[in-house]
């Protein structure tokens, strides 16, 4: 008898329930292309528009912070919930853990130049599940490229595009008409949409003038991820060295 | 399922629930902890706030969250972080459930690994039952006073146990009659480390604490289990 990814997750139960979540995900991603991203040139008339958005996605965060998160993340219909803590500087780049009730899941890095590092490895979580989503997800969402090319999408929105260096990975940041607010993510990966994700939950906390996006809602396909920022902390201490 | 995960949860755990029930003070180890399971049978319920701390040895800052724990037996157990975000995992002793609150809103999980963590709170409720000496051959115990009280200190016996847990430390008042602080230390230097306050022993907890569909509303908790004046509780009429 044929089971559904799904039930043989369900059947399994334990860590084995998520790391095969996880490597469903893996292979349930999206194939069809970019089309909605079809978007008219930047016109010198949008000038102060493209500029808004530029700074809305690039200066979303602070430049040195501390912020403590909460996730759900539901894989084969199951659901976990883990405590993320966030930490981001010029020096040290984003380093993020995810600690569950049942311990620390993974630590991960990623530098200034966009490399991803795991720097630690537990039993509830693999290597390369931590390098391909955890450390990419991350990389997206909280550490925009530094060359975003704009357009206007046909709903009158701002969107800014960026290519990936490295993987030749391409995303594109959705931003409200005037540019003042980042809506949306999308990032691709040849033809294979990685993931989109809202961007919603605009919020002030202590140390820092401006509102930020709280509230990510990640769909990848195979897997999904709620991440609310419940506290930060601006002008934080930068992260220890790593041993 | 991770045993020694699931091991160390519940000796931590059990610590912080039979230490309010260790009435006398015994200076060898074997005797404290023999008294603190005989003692842990006794007790009904109980509740009290927590602030916990996870220090992860690369960050200089730890992640910080504070609730509320309440026990009932047999195997009741719930677990409500407060703060800086809301959430309970709560067992009725059958099974376990979780919930998130989110834009005001309780939301239930379709929870993983459900039944793993309802065996982990299974174990810690047969632990509060009375049933802790059996497991101490799973780890040396020692006892030192320190000038603000004893403290127990679990070392893992099993190698296997030893990679993922260095030691559990249970820091109780100098009259043995509550737990002050668990620490759950790791070998990598990470630790845990909770503090207990306001602990109540034997709280009428209303109807709905540990309901798995619609837990009763906290703030309906600490009303119920709140002294009268005079010191009687609304709940022993």
């Amino acid at each position: 008898m044929s089971r559904s990814p799904g039930q043989i997750i369900a059947a399994i139960g334990g860590p084995a329930a998520v790391a095969l979540a996880l490597v469903c995900a893996g292979g349930c991603i999206s194939t069809s292309g970019p089309a909605a991203w079809r978007m008219a040139p930047a016109s010198e008339r949008d000038a102060a528009a493209y500029a808004a958005a530029r700074q809305t996605v690039r200066e979303a965060f602070p430049a040195v912070y501390q912020a403590t998160q909460r996730a759900i993340i539901t894989a084969g219909g199951r659901q976990f919930a883990c405590d993320g803590i966030l930490t981001a500087s010029p020096a040290e780049g984003w380093h993020l853990a995810l600690v569950s009730a049942l311990g620390l899941v993974t630590e991960v890095r990623v530098g200034n130049d966009g490399a991803a590092e795991v720097l630690k490895v537990t039993p509830l979580f693999r290597q390369d599940w931590a390098r391909d989503y955890v450390a990419q997800e991350l990389r997206w969402l909280f550490t925009p490229p530094p060359e975003l090319f704009a357009g206007r999408l046909g709903d009158g929105r701002l969107a800014l595009a960026a290519v990936s260096g490295a993987g030749g990975a391409r995303a594109c940041y959705v931003c409200s008409a005037d540019g003042s607010r980042w809506e949306e993510l999308e990032v691709w990966d040849a033809q294979r949409r990685l993931f989109h994700a809202k961007v919603t939950g605009y919020r002030s906390f202590p140390g820092w003038p401006r509102a930020i996006p709280s509230e990510f809602e990640l769909d990848a396909g195979a897997h999904q991820l709620q991440v609310r920022t419940v506290a930060m902390t601006a002008a934080a201490s930068p992260a220890k060295e790593a041993p | 399922m991770n045993t020694q995960i699931i091991t160390a949860l519940v000796l931590g755990l059990a610590g912080l629930f039979a230490s309010p029930l260790c009435a006398q003070p015994d200076s060898q180890a074997g005797g404290l902890l023999d008294q603190a399971a005989r003692n842990a049978g006794r007790v009904e319920s109980v509740f009290a706030r927590f602030a916990q701390e996870r220090h992860l040895s690369l960050f200089q800052e730890p992640l910080r969250s504070e609730g509320y724990l309440c026990f009932q037996k047999p195997g009741r157990i719930r677990w409500e972080v407060t703060q800086p975000y809301q959430s309970i995992l709560v067992s009725d002793g059958k099974g376990v459930a979780q919930f998130e609150r989110a834009n005001g809103q309780w939301k239930k999980l379709d929870l993983g690994l459900a039944d793993a963590m309802q065996s982990v709170v299974s174990q810690i409720g047969a632990i509060l039952e009375g049933r802790y000496a059996g497991r101490q051959g799973d780890y040396s115990v020692s006892a030192t006073n320190t000038a603000d009280g004893p403290v127990v200190t679990l070392t893992p016996r099993q190698p296997a146990m030893l990679k993922m847990m260095q030691a559990i430390e249970i820091y109780l008042a100098p009259d043995f009659r509550v737990t002050r602080r668990v620490v759950l230390r790791e070998q990598d230097g990470d630790f845990t480390d909770i503090r207990f306050s306001e602990a109540m022993a034997e709280p009428p907890l209303p109807a709905g604490t540990f309901d798995r569909n619609q837990p009763a509303d906290l703030e309906q908790i600490r009303q119920a289990v709140q002294p009268r004046q005079g010191g009687s509780n609304p709940a022993s009429k």
